[in-house]
C-alpha cells in the first residue's frame, strides 16, 4: 500500500514538473508558431533567439544588475518579460536585412526551392549566434540567480518549485495577452493576414512587408521571453538553442501548422512527456524521448493535433 | 562547349590526387599535414551529403549520425574486439548503410523542411543515447607493437594517403552516378517529384540508394576520423556542427557536383582551423562564426556554390569571344535544364500542396 502511495506521489510529481516546464515551452512554441506555423518560414536559428533572450535576462538582472534595485523577487520576472523588446529589435533587423531576402510573396512561388534557402540561412544565422554568443558571453553556464529557485510550494505531498511556478503563470499571461493581440485588435489581424497570405493582404492594403517584420520580431521576442522564464530555474550556455530547437518544433507540430492555440498545448505536452519521461527512462534520455514524440507525430498524425487536414507534411 | 568525356574527368580526380598528395609530402610541418588530411575528411562527408541531398534535393540535417555511427564503430570494435580498423573502417561503412536503410525507410515519407526536421532529430537523439551508454569520452589505445596493422603511423603523411584513397573512391562513385540513369533520376526527382514518378521513375528505390551510398560515405568519413583523432565524443561526431559543416563545405563548393565539396573543404576548413588556432584563445566560436557566414554569404550570392558561378562566368566569356557557340551555359546544365523543362512540361501541379501559399 505504501509502495503504492509513493509511487503515485512520483508520479503526480513528475505531471507537475512538466506542467510547470510545459507552460514555458508552451510560450516558445508560440513564438515558432507564428514563424513556422502561420508565416512558414523554417527558422533554426529560433533556439538562438531564445538563447539570446536568456542571456539578455541574465545581463539585466545578475550580470550588470541593473534591475538589482526591484529586490530578488520581482527583477528576474521583469528581467524576462524585458528581454523580449530587446530579442524583438534584433529579430526585427535580422528579418529586414538577412530573412527577406528568402522569404516573401517572390519567393513564395517556388515552394522547395524557397524553403531550401531559408532552411540554409537561418542555420547561417543559427551558427553566427551560437558561436558569436561563445565569444561574447563565454562558455561558463550561468543562470539568472534568485532565491525563487531553491524555494518552492507545498501542496499535500507534492512541490512546486517557485521559480518554475512563477514562470508558468506569466507564461500563461503571455499566451493569453499575445492571443488577444493576435485575435482582436487591427495590427495583430493584420499580422496574421499577411504572415498568412500575402497577396490577398496587400489587396486589401495591408503593408505586407513592415507586417512581417513585426511578425518575425513578435515570434522570435515571445520566444525570448519564455527564454527568460527558463534562465531563472536552469543554468545555460550559449549552445543552448540547439537543444531547444526540436523541443519547440515538436510543439508547434503537434499541435497543428498554422494554430497558434494549438502550439501552446503542443509545448505544454512536450513538457509533459519530457517530464514524465523520467519515471520510465533513465534521466539522461528525456531530451531522446521527446525526439522519438516528435518523429513519430511527424509520420503519424502530421496534421497535429489541431491542425487543417490539407495542411500536412 | 564540348562535354567532358569521362577520361578527362578520370584525369582531372588523378591530377588532383596527385597534387594534393605532392602538396602534402612536400609540407614538413605535421600540423598543416593533420591539416590537410582534415580537409580529406570533411570532402568525404561532404560527398556524401552531396550524395543524397545534393543530387536529389532532400534536405539533410542529420548527416552526423552516420559519421558519429562510423566513429563508434570503429572505436568500439578497437577497444572492445580488439578489432583492427582496418576491418573496423569497412565495417563501419557498413553499419552506416544499414543505418541508412533503417532511417531512409520511414523518412522518405516526409516531405521538404519535414525531412530536414526529422533528419536533424536522429544524430542528436543518438548523441543522448550514447552519452547515456557511458562512451562519453572512448580512445583508441595506442599498440606498441606491429602499429601498422592497427593503423598507427607516426606519419601524418600515411593517414593522408589513406584518406585520398577514400575520397577518390567516393569520387569515381559520385563521377558513375552522375552520368548514369541513377544520377539522371535523382535530378528528376530533384526538380519536380510528381512529374518523375509519371515518367516512371521509381522514386522511392533511387533515393533509397542515394541514402545507402551517401550513408556509407559518411560513415567512412567517420571511421577514418576516430583513427587520426584517436579520441571520440558523442558531441563531436553526432553534434549538430557535424551535420552543418558536412552540408556548408558542399553548399559553399557546389551542389549536385563532386567537385563542389572538395572545394568548399579545400577553402573553408583551412580558414577556419587556421583561425581557431591563431584566434581560439580569445575567440573561441571563430570557426563556426566563419562556417556561419560562409553559408549566409553563399545563399545570397551564389546559392548553388562557387563551382557553378565560377562555371557559368568561364563559359559566359568563351561564348562572347567566340559568338558561333552553341550554348551560353555548360553542357551539364543546358541538360539539366531541358530535363527540368521537361518534367515542367509533362508535370500536373499536385493537389496536396497548401494552397493557402499563392
Amino acid at each position: 500500500m505504501d509502495e503504492l502511495k509513493w509511487l503515485l506521489v512520483d508520479f503526480f510529481q513528475a505531471m507537475a514538473a512538466g506542467l510547470l516546464v510545459g507552460g514555458t515551452y508552451g510560450l516558445m512554441c508560440v513564438g515558432l508558431g507564428i514563424i513556422f506555423g502561420v508565416m512558414r518560414v523554417v527558422n533554426f536559428a529560433h533556439g538562438d533567439f531564445m538563447m539570446l533572450g536568456m542571456y539578455a535576462a541574465f545581463y539585466l538582472v545578475t550580470g550588470f544588475g541593473t534591475l538589482a534595485f526591484l529586490g530578488p523577487y520581482v527583477a528576474p520576472i521583469v528581467g524576462a518579460l524585458l528581454a523580449g523588446p530587446i530579442v524583438f529589435v534584433i529579430g526585427w533587423l535580422l528579418h529586414k536585412y538577412l530573412i527577406s531576402q528568402v522569404t516573401g510573396a517572390r519567393v513564395m512561388s517556388a515552394e522547395a526551392e524557397g524553403h531550401y534557402a531559408q532552411i540554409i540561412l537561418t542555420l547561417g544565422i543559427a551558427l553566427v549566434l551560437a558561436n558569436g554568443g561563445l565569444i561574447l558571453f563565454g562558455s561558463t553556464p550561468v543562470s539568472v540567480q534568485t532565491p525563487l529557485s531553491r524555494e518552492s510550494w507545498e501542496i499535500g505531498l507534492i512541490f512546486f518549485n517557485q521559480a518554475r511556478a512563477i514562470g508558468f503563470i506569466i507564461a500563461i499571461l503571455c499566451a493569453i495577452g499575445l492571443y488577444l493581440f493576435l485575435t482582436r485588435t487591427n495590427l495583430g489581424k493584420a499580422l496574421r493576414a499577411a504572415a498568412d497570405n500575402p497577396i490577398a493582404a496587400a489587396y486589401v492594403g495591408i503593408d505586407v512587408d513592415r507586417s512581417h517584420r513585426i511578425a518575425f520580431g513578435l515570434g522570435v521576442g515571445i520566444t525570448a521571453v519564455a527564454g527568460g522564464l527558463i534562465a531563472i530555474s536552469q543554468s545555460f550556455q550559449p549552445y543552448i538553442g540547439f537543444d531547444f530547437v526540436i523541443v519547440m518544433y515538436a510543439g508547434v507540430v503537434l499541435g497543428g501548422m498554422g494554430s497558434i492555440l494549438g502550439a501552446f498545448w503542443g509545448g505544454l505536452t512536450i513538457g509533459l512527456v519530457q517530464q514524465m519521461s523520467t519515471l520510465v527512462l533513465p534521466y539522461q534520455l528525456q531530451n531522446t524521448a521527446i525526439f522519438v514524440v516528435f518523429l513519430i507525430i511527424v509520420f503519424f498524425r502530421p496534421q497535429g493535433m489541431f491542425g487543417r487536414v490539407w495542411e500536412r507534411t | 562547349m564540348k562535354r567532358q568525356s569521362l577520361l578527362q574527368q578520370y584525369a582531372a580526380i588523378a591530377i588532383f590526387a596527385v597534387a594534393f598528395l605532392a602538396v602534402g609530402f612536400a609540407v614538413r610541418n605535421s600540423y598543416y599535414q593533420l591539416m590537410m588530411t582534415l580537409v580529406l575528411i570533411w570532402a568525404t562527408m561532404g560527398l556524401g551529403w552531396n550524395m543524397l541531398s545534393g543530387y536529389s534535393g532532400l534536405i539533410s540535417f542529420g548527416h552526423a549520425a552516420f559519421f558519429g555511427l562510423g566513429a563508434y564503430t570503429v572505436t568500439i570494435a578497437f577497444v572492445k574486439f580488439g578489432i583492427t580498423p582496418w576491418i573496423g573502417v569497412p565495417l563501419g561503412t557498413i553499419v552506416g548503410m544499414i543505418a541508412g536503410v533503417l532511417i531512409g525507410i520511414p523518412t522518405f515519407r516526409l516531405r521538404g523542411h519535414y525531412f530536414a526536421l526529422a533528419m536533424l532529430a536522429y544524430p542528436l537523439a543518438m548523441l543522448y543515447v550514447f552519452e547515456w551508454l557511458g562512451y562519453q569520452e572512448v580512445s583508441l589505445p595506442m599498440k606498441r607493437e606491429n602499429p601498422a596493422a592497427y593503423m598507427q603511423f607516426n606519419d601524418q603523411r600515411a593517414y593522408m594517403v589513406i584518406t585520398m584513397v577514400v575520397v577518390v573512391i567516393c569520387m569515381i562513385i559520385s563521377l558513375h552516378v552522375e552520368r548514369s540513369r541513377f544520377g539522371r533520376s535523382l535530378l528528376a526527382i530533384k526538380q519536380n517529384l510528381p512529374a518523375a514518378e509519371a515518367a516512371g521513375i521509381n522514386a522511392a528505390r533511387w533515393r533509397m540508394y542515394a541514402m545507402m551510398l551517401s550513408a556509407a560515405m559518411a560513415a567512412a568519413a567517420g571511421g577514418i576520423y576516430a583513427v587520426i583523432l584517436l579520441v571520440v565524443t558523442p558531441l563531436t561526431v553526432f553534434g549538430a556542427l557535424t551535420s552543418a559543416q558536412a552540408l556548408i563545405v558542399t553548399l559553399f563548393g557546389g551542389v549536385g557536383t563532386f567537385w563542389g565539396p572538395i572545394i568548399g573543404s579545400a577553402i573553408l576548413i583551412p580558414l577556419a582551423e587556421t583561425l581557431h588556432a591563431e584566434l581560439g584563445h580569445i575567440l573561441p566560436g571563430i570557426q563556426g562564426v566563419v562556417y556561419g557566414v560562409a553559408i549566409i554569404v553563399i545563399i545570397l550570392v551564389a546559392p548553388d556554390g562557387i563551382y557553378w558561378k565560377v562555371r557559368d562566368r568561364i563559359v559566359a566569356r568563351r561564348a562572347a569571344s567566340a559568338p558561333a557557340a552553341k550554348a551560353p551555359t555548360s553542357s551539364w546544365r543546358t541538360c539539366t535544364q531541358s530535363i527540368s523543362l521537361w518534367l515542367k512540361m509533362a508535370s500536373v501541379r499536385p493537389f496536396n500542396e497548401s494552397p493557402a501559399t499563392p
